[in-house]
């Protein structure tokens, strides 16, 4: 308790305040911007921390780092570009949102959620960070395959009446994530014997592409006159109470599920936005809505990804093992100061422990207004009309596909799936499935593979387990409730022809 | 019947499944790889999902001309070329043309062209507009992204790089 | 008589040495290099070991050379992505490779060719490969460990980074050394690995100290054996291999490298250059902290070329043996 309030005054200070505000600010300005996000912004801040204090360094770095993880849903709600791919789900819904009209509220609730999702993890993670841990170690291969298909499911409900087309799309999507070397045996799948494809086909650029630059297209054909959304007053706001209260079992459940998969070394805040927004699908009474601009779209991946970034910060600071990209860099940060984290950590300066889940709660508070002026700021964009904003918009989410690994192919990759989107979207394929199973889809494939090679290929040691069979289980029954449901109403053909969304 | 045959539903599943058909004989090329003898081969997975897309394919081609023949889904689409689809080639060409030159000429010069290429296509009409935003967001980019975060922009070759050296 | 002649060789002998040491001193700075900035090509994301290495690295280079050098990460594809970029700029020596083991690894698949594409720069570090257990596994030494593999036969699972990596084949040397057989489980991060061996799923891990250090004192890994011609200093319990009598010593090297076909000078140039920035305070407190002054890895151009001939054949003859090339 002592270290508890020693810790609490040293946060509560006027630099390490300045610190998270600032942190915070420049992180949900980064990730806002497409093709700048939070892992790059703290490598290029470990140096300056160099010369800070041990405890205001890694204070900054953890600020930018909350920041970061919400950022990104800003351009996604307003533009249908991610700015980080934390916030990939959040366009599924939030941009339907925006468009028609309630981009405000759309920003407001996803600002909400995400202060939510975060205060939530990390009271979690001050109370319970070692038991945590323990939990988060239990996992292995059949757990991280189980939590991979659980997520994939959501394909047979996304497609409403469009099952079959969803289903290809979602195949596609999978087939998509086998480019590339094989992390099994390092054998090249569907190269074609050159290198471009070597590296396997980026999910980043691939849904840039799908969502903003297939928007562009659809726009440049349809003309600009004829969709003339042009948006006059996109004022954020934030939800109120009642409309909270609706959504108080999806951002509970999103929460719980977001710190869990945080704290899961090796899938990070992206997987536990799609799995959240799954398990929102799942769990609700009018699934079919999802994707077309409801606010539990916006609410379950926010909270969902939020939380995981505080997860992650669990198995980093107790094992030293960074559960996302963003807490690999932090290493870094302790690096400097000739720290390393882990549980020597917890046990030699438990102090410094405590000022990190001080500031992390801080962080979030503060998250909630510099959330708003950044949303502001960005939602001027929003009133430009489409004719100069969609250039602009192509030439960010050109630099946000080349930022992933300075590399053309990437764009290049952006503008193929740009037309894979247009298509689908003349067609009426739904685009969302492709995305989620490109994203999924390695985590699948490989943790099925390694973990039958640890198995010696024996199924039922793979299947037979505690946790990921139980998950097992639920998805299955689920799925086959799904389909079976589907084929009972009688595939109104006609009605999935109709109902373009 | 034909009719039904030329919906476009019917004429994606045939592309896609010879095209899994086609990948499916790919895969030939890492089948045979035996790592720690390895029952689950780097080429089953893809096999897997190569297959399910052939069969949903089949589905969707199924469903969509029963649909047609019982006259619950509209025959064929009218596929009228029309200056809507040259808008959309234009853009589709524009955006190809700007990434091709983008190592060649590099992200200062061409990315101002592009854009107002890209806002007269979308039809913008205010001049002030299409001669300032341009400049005006290509330096903002290339300041923020290459000065702060080190992000190292296409510069192009010859006289490009040149310019592109005089701001990064 | 015999006297003088003597003095005269030694006398000789010293002049050469003196002018092979002055000439190599001064490796005089070829005309208007460096005239523009330098960039450092990684194929390794941000915060990574390669990364950090490189970064501490350039920070005292930047004043040495007088030049500013920017770093770039360019991942995936094992390097290839990264290799190839930097194949595509002119032979200058304003784009420098981070040239690691991968790169001989890609060159023994077919993906790439060392040596007809890099000229050797310099080689900075030389980290150790040692193998940890949990502490509850059945065995805590490295004995006990290769009698309980004898008495089951591909039972042992080991972990390291990515399949057909230095990691396996360091891993797969040993076992054969050691008569064992064993399984190689990859993973694509380090960090899933270290938490495979946590949680008890996998048997033996396989990393450099500096990245497990924390959780080597909280005993949660027990390091079992160093890949070294003696033990370490800062584990003086842990026996290393060439005392058991396994006579392996590889592990990660990480250096420099330029497209061949840069001129001598500037190669001679950058190589003294990093030297001293490699020499620095700055960059050994950094080594300190890591862990990665336990063993001396400086190597010179032609040490460091000759030296990726042999890691070349060593590494060729286990990918083949475990079937991952023809």
């Amino acid at each position: 308790m002592e270290i508890w309030l020693g810790s609490l005054l040293n946060v509560l200070s006027p630099v390490p305040l300045m610190l998270v505000a600032g942190g915070v600010l420049a992180g949900v300005m980064l990730g806002a911007i497409p093709g700048l996000n939070s892992p790059m912004g703290t490598a290029l801040l470990i140096p300056f921390t160099f010369a800070m204090e041990p405890a205001n360094g890694l204070i900054l770095l953890t600020a930018v780092y909350c920041g970061g993880t919400f950022g990104g849903s800003i351009s996604a709600i307003l533009f249908n570009v991610p700015g980080a791919p934390e916030a990939s789900v959040t366009g599924f819904d939030g941009y339907p949102m925006a468009k028609s009209g309630k981009a405000g509220k759309a920003l407001g609730i996803a600002i909400m959620c995400s202060c939510l999702g975060g205060i939530f993890s990390v009271l979690v993670m001050s109370l319970i960070s070692p038991q945590l841990a323990r939990v988060a170690l239990s996992f292995s291969e059949p757990e991280y395959f189980a939590l991979a298909l659980a997520a994939l499911t959501l394909i047979s409900s996304l497609g409403g009446d469009k099952m079959i087309k969803a289903f290809i799309a979602g195949c596609i999507g999978l087939l998509a994530a086998t480019i590339g070397i094989d992390p099994m045996t390092s054998i090249e799948r569907f190269t074609f014997g050159g290198d471009a494809l070597m590296a396997g086909i980026n999910f980043i650029p691939a849904l840039i592409g799908a969502f903003a630059v297939g928007e562009i297209l659809m726009t440049a054909e349809a003309g600009v006159k004829k969709t003339g959304e042009t948006v006059t007053k996109v004022s954020t706001e934030l939800p109120k109470i009642i409309e909270l209260l609706r959504l108080k079992w999806t951002i509970l459940r999103s929460a719980v599920i977001g710190t869990m998969i945080g704290i899961l070394p090796g899938v990070g805040a992206t997987t536990a936005a799609f799995v959240g927004y799954s398990e929102a699908v799942r769990w609700s009474k009018h699934p079919e809505k999802f994707g077309t601009g409801i606010p539990e779209g916006i609410a379950a991946p926010e909270t969902c990804n939020n939380a995981a970034a505080g997860g992650a910060m669990v198995p980093l600071l107790t094992l030293g093992i960074p559960g996302s990209a963003t807490t690999a860099v932090i290493i870094g940060g302790f690096l400097v100061h000739g720290m390393q984290p882990g549980p020597m950590l917890f046990i030699n300066q438990p102090g410094l422990m405590y000022s990190l889940f001080i500031a992390m709660f801080l962080a979030n508070i503060f998250m909630l207004f510099s959330g708003v002026i950044v949303a502001k700021l960005f939602s001027n964009f929003r009133k430009i009309r489409y004719s100069i904003l969609g250039p602009c918009i192509f030439v960010f989410a050109t630099v946000g596909a080349f930022g992933i690994s300075n590399d053309m192919f990437d764009v290049w990759v952006m503008f193929v799936f740009g037309l894979i989107g247009y298509i689908m979207k003349k067609f009426d394929f739904p685009i969302a499935p492709l995305i989620i199973a490109l994203v999924l889809g390695e985590l699948a494939e490989i943790s099925l593979r390694r973990g039958m090679r640890m198995a010696n290929w024996d199924v039922s040691e793979f299947i037979f387990r505690p946790i990921g069979g139980t998950i097992l289980l639920i998805t299955c029954i689920t799925l086959i409730f799904t389909i079976y449901s589907k084929m009972k109403k009688k595939p109104n053909v006609l009605a999935g022809e109709i109902s373009k969304t | 019947m034909l009719k039904a045959l030329l919906k476009s539903e019917v004429i994606i599943s045939a592309i896609c499944a010879a095209g899994a058909l086609y990948l499916f004989f790919e895969t030939k090329a890492f089948g045979n790889l035996n790592v720690y003898g390895a029952k689950l081969g780097p080429d089953i997975w893809p096999k897997l999902i190569l297959v399910s897309i052939m069969a949903l394919s089949v589905g969707l081609a199924y469903n969509t001309i029963k649909g047609v023949l019982k006259g619950i889904i509209p025959a064929s689409d009218k596929i009228q070329f029309s200056a809507a689809n040259l808008r959309f080639i234009a853009a589709a060409g524009l955006i190809a043309t700007y990434l091709a030159l983008l190592p060649l000429v590099g992200f200062l010069v061409l990315t101002p062209v592009m854009m107002i290429a890209f806002m007269y296509l979308l039809g913008e009409k205010s001049k002030t507009w299409i001669f300032s935003i341009p400049f005006v967001l290509t330096i903002g980019v290339v300041l923020v992204f290459t000065k702060l975060m080190y992000v190292p922009l296409p510069r192009g070759t010859g006289i490009f790089l040149k310019i592109s050296h005089l701001l990064y | 008589m015999l006297n003088k002649k003597y003095y005269l060789h030694l006398s000789l002998v010293l002049i050469v040495s003196l002018f092979i040491a002055f000439s190599v001193q001064a490796a005089e700075k070829p005309e208007g290099y460096p005239s523009q900035p330098i960039e450092v090509v990684v194929q390794y994301g941000a915060g990574g070991g390669s990364d950090t290495f490189v970064r501490n690295l350039m920070m005292p280079a930047r004043k040495i050379l007088k030049a500013s050098i920017n770093v770039t990460n360019m991942t995936g594809a094992a390097g290839v992505k990264a290799a190839n970029y930097v194949l595509k700029q002119p032979a200058d020596g304003y784009t420098i490779y981070n040239f690691s083991p991968e790169q001989l690894i890609n060159t023994a698949f077919g993906r790439q060719n060392y040596k007809e594409e890099f000229a050797p720069l310099v080689q900075v570090q030389q980290d150790m490969s040692m193998f940890y257990v949990n502490p509850k596994a059945e065995y805590q030494t490295v004995q006990e460990l290769i009698a309980y593999a004898k008495k089951n036969p591909g039972k042992v699972q080991f972990t390291g980074t990515t399949p057909a990596s230095p990691d396996e084949l360091i891993i797969m040397r040993f076992a054969k050394a050691a008569g064992i057989d064993v399984k190689y489980i990859p993973f694509d991060k380090a960090p899933k690995s270290h938490a495979a061996v946590l949680g008890g799923h996998l048997d033996v891990l396989h990393e450099e100290p500096g990245s497990v250090m924390s959780l080597i004192q909280a005993k949660k890994l027990i390091p079992i054996i160093v890949f070294n011609d003696k033990r370490l200093d800062k584990f003086p319990e842990v026996p290393c291999s060439v005392e058991l009598g396994y006579n392996l010593t590889s592990g990660r090297w990480r250096g420099l490298a330029v497209k061949k076909g840069t001129p001598q000078t500037i190669i001679d140039y950058l190589a003294a250059s990093f030297k001293k920035a490699y020499e620095h305070g700055r960059y050994q407190s950094y080594a300190k902290a890591s862990l990665l002054d336990q063993r001396f890895g400086w190597k010179d151009p032609e040490e460091f070329g000759k030296f990726w001939d042999s890691e070349y054949e060593a590494f060729k003859l286990v990918l083949k043996e475990l079937g991952y090339i023809k």
